[in-house]
């Protein structure tokens, strides 16, 4: 103790609730690849692996916490990127 | 005169220090900047991903099959979420002020790197063993487009994402001197802070490639 402690944002046990959150959701997108779901098999990744990402967004960095300018740039992003995406999509099809 | 002055001046100084200007949340925001052009980086990618896999979707889930093993990529995985766990866990040990948890919980999130590496390491040479890279004959006579298309995107993904990875343990060693040098305090953590910002968008990079490659056979 060479300081005085701050309290952290968010506690300990917080951030080992969401740990258990992402291990359970890693099982269950294992889980689902042994299905027979066809084509749906990536679209159910993908929503699952999008459910871990927020997690770890919003409780391992911060977002959840930090002031409101953090989520309007990281909302900005993913905007951004959805435009791209769409934009790419759109291209690929109608081509 | 002017030596006049500049005792004036250097007696003015030291009879009014001023506290050094430390501004975490700018700090933050300029890591965040930065993050946001790593996120756009292999957001590119993951659009280069989307389009080929639309294409060559028969060969992409035939690839991830044969070649790529769910068990090590799924361990790879939690490796990763632990060490994402005992990164903010070792934030908040500094903020309390406990020196030495922070060190151990920063020395966990190092390991869990290096497993990270060894299990990679075996994943790449087991592909090289089997002929599957980018020139060898097994890839000019025997792949189709489609897999290599796959193996390409594999190999340029899980490479930028290990470069990543190495930039990012380089990053967490020297935290881990600083910490012990006594540089990184409660009150000055953002060093600390930012490193664990970079390390958990590795995760997060990780948690879309790992079904994206493994798991869509």
């Amino acid at each position: 103790m060479d300081s005085p402690a701050h309290t952290p944002p968010l506690a300990d046990r917080i951030y080992v609730a969401v740990y258990g959150a992402l291990l359970v959701l890693t099982a269950i997108t294992v889980g689902v690849a042994y299905l027979p779901l066809g084509p749906w098999a990536t679209a159910v990744a993908l929503v699952v692996a999008g459910c871990k990402s927020s997690l770890v967004l919003w409780y391992f960095m911060g977002i959840r916490t930090d002031p409101p300018i953090f989520r309007w740039m990281l909302l900005f992003t993913l905007g951004t990127f959805v435009v791209f995406l769409v934009i790419t999509y759109t291209d690929y099809l109608f081509r | 005169m002017s030596e006049e002055m500049d005792t004036q001046n250097n007696s003015g100084a030291a009879t009014l220090p001023h506290a050094e200007h430390y501004d975490p949340e700018g700090i933050k925001i300029g890591m965040w900047l930065f993050l946001i052009t790593e996120l756009m980086t292999f957001g590119g990618l993951f659009i280069l991903y989307a389009m080929q896999s639309y294409t060559y979707r028969a060969d992409f889930l035939a690839a991830s099959g044969s070649e790529l093993s769910r068990a090590m990529g799924a361990f790879n995985t939690v490796v990763l979420l632990t060490s994402s766990l005992t990164m903010a866990l070792s934030i908040n040990a500094i903020l309390q002020g406990a020196r030495k948890r922070s060190m151990v919980l920063l020395g966990i999130t190092i390991a869990c790197a290096l497993i990270f590496f060894g299990v990679k390491y075996f994943e790449w040479t087991a592909k090289f063993h089997h002929g599957v890279y980018p020139g060898s004959e097994h890839w000019v006579n025997e792949l189709n487009n489609g897999t290599r298309t796959f193996f390409t995107l594999y190999f340029s993904m899980t490479g930028l994402h290990g470069v990543h990875l190495f930039i990012g343990l380089c990053l967490l060693i020297w935290c881990l001197v600083r910490i012990q040098k006594g540089q990184i305090t409660p009150e000055r953590h953002m060093m600390l802070e930012n490193c664990g910002l970079f390390w958990h968008l590795i995760d997060l990079v990780w948690i879309f490639l790992f079904p994206l490659f493994y798991l869509i056979a």
